[in-house]
């Protein structure tokens, strides 16, 4: 029997969860028009909030799509990452966390999640990067990435608590 | 699967300290966000690819420009369509197309995209993880992030073979149909890396891992050469950003 309140543990849950939303984000990539890549990070995100809660999500949501766009060469993407997916998965997590059973609650935080995704990559990269007008064209592909990744996270977190009973023991 | 952009190369700037690099790194991009002028932000984004060029060579300084190219594309026929009023510099019989704001305002976020596409891609090609890591914790980064970054990036190279042999193993075994061909992986993948959890956490306790700092076995040193270094990290962006 883990204790989830010892630091070790807590750091571990981090440090995995993270490397799992990097692994999402490196391994499955389809490049976009604009030099930037659609990929499967909400997914690992989506799984993240629900089974880990806000803190995991918020630091391995951010921590993990931002070390993504660092080792895969997409560096001056890193800080809006960070914080577009790192608030995703926070938001996703404290909707979710009002009722974990309701599908009601896990619509709306998914449409939350889209609406983060998309409107953050266009607020920041509009206003520190290429301008409004540049970020405007990766909407869509935004919009799609995030609306496949939550409706994917949803059932491969159900498949994985029903796969990995124990994972019940290592939430906090 | 390429983990990582360094490229090995004897330059000026592979020789730089990983700190002072660091600084200069951060403080450059800021100079760049707040330019108000071209003249600024061209001579900023002219001195970042000359680095390239000087520390990574032509080959290496076309392969940055290429990633960034359809985005330099998007910048030129997008941006000045957003910004509609001013001085008509294109016009379509009565129809103002282009401004001169417009155009101006393009070439700036251009000029800015070029110069911290640049600062982002020869601070990750010049320096190494590890150092840029010792680098952090040099800045009293909090001893948790910066060991979470290291396991974490330790873990990932395991998690891409583990995703990789799944997917053999699942193949041999005849799974098909895209849904459970692409669902089922992932799933695996995820209940395999949750297992890891409990033994990373018992080796981190047997190293006597707490909340508080623990003693680096490598650190950096510091002396007036290095000194030197940050010191003109800092200086060169703060001139930019005094001019701008």
């Amino acid at each position: 029997m883990q204790n989830a309140k010892s630091p070790a543990i807590r750091m571990s849950i981090v440090a995995v969860t993270t490397a799992l939303v990097a692994v999402f984000t490196i391994a499955i990539r389809i490049p976009t028009p604009l030099g930037g890549y659609v990929s499967l990070c909400d997914v690992a995100v989506t799984f993240v909030s629900y089974t880990f809660g806000p803190i995991t999500g918020l630091i391995a949501g951010g921590l993990g799509t931002a070390i993504a766009d660092l080792v895969g060469g997409f560096g001056q993407w890193a800080p809006v990452s960070f914080v577009v997916h790192g608030l995703e998965a926070l938001i996703i997590a404290l909707i979710v966390r009002i009722n974990p059973d309701s599908l009601f609650y896990r619509i709306v935080s998914a449409l939350v999640a889209v609406v983060i995704v998309a409107g953050g990559y266009f607020l920041l990269t509009g206003a520190f990067l290429v301008g409004f007008g540049a970020a405007l064209p990766e909407v869509p592909a935004n919009i799609v990435q995030s609306a496949v990744g939550v409706l994917l996270g949803l059932p491969l977190s159900l498949s994985v608590n029903k796969a990995y009973r124990k994972i019940d023991e290592l939430k906090w | 699967m390429k983990m990582g952009s360094y490229i090995y190369r004897k330059s000026f700037y592979h020789a730089f300290d990983s700190r002072a690099k660091l600084l200069f790194s951060l403080l450059f991009s800021i100079a760049l966000i707040v330019s108000a002028s071209v003249y600024h932000a061209l001579a900023m984004a002219a001195i970042m690819v000359l680095i390239s060029f000087l520390s990574l060579g032509m080959r290496e300084t076309l392969m940055n420009f290429k990633r960034i190219l359809l985005l330099i594309i998007f910048i030129i026929l997008f941006s000045p369509l957003s910004m509609r009023t001013g001085r008509p510099l294109v016009t379509l019989h009565s129809f103002t197309l282009i401004t001169y704001e417009g155009a101006f305002y393009s070439l700036m976020v251009l000029l800015k995209f070029i110069g911290i596409s640049f600062i982002f891609s020869l601070l990750l090609e010049t320096e190494r993880m590890e150092d840029l890591i010792r680098a952090l914790r040099y800045f009293k980064v909090p001893y948790g992030v910066s060991i979470t970054i290291s396991m974490t990036l330790s873990l990932i190279p395991a998690l891409i073979y583990r995703y990789s042999e799944i997917r053999e193993a699942m193949a041999l075994r005849g799974i098909k149909g895209r849904k459970r061909a692409m669902m089922a992986p992932l799933s695996s993948l995820i209940v395999s890396a949750v297992k890891m959890i409990p033994d990373s956490a018992s080796m981190l306790e047997e190293r006597g891992f707490t909340s508080k700092e623990v003693p680096s076995y490598k650190k950096l040193d510091m002396n007036a050469f290095i000194f030197t270094q940050i010191a003109i990290s800092v200086i060169i962006p703060v001139i930019f950003i005094i001019w701008r």
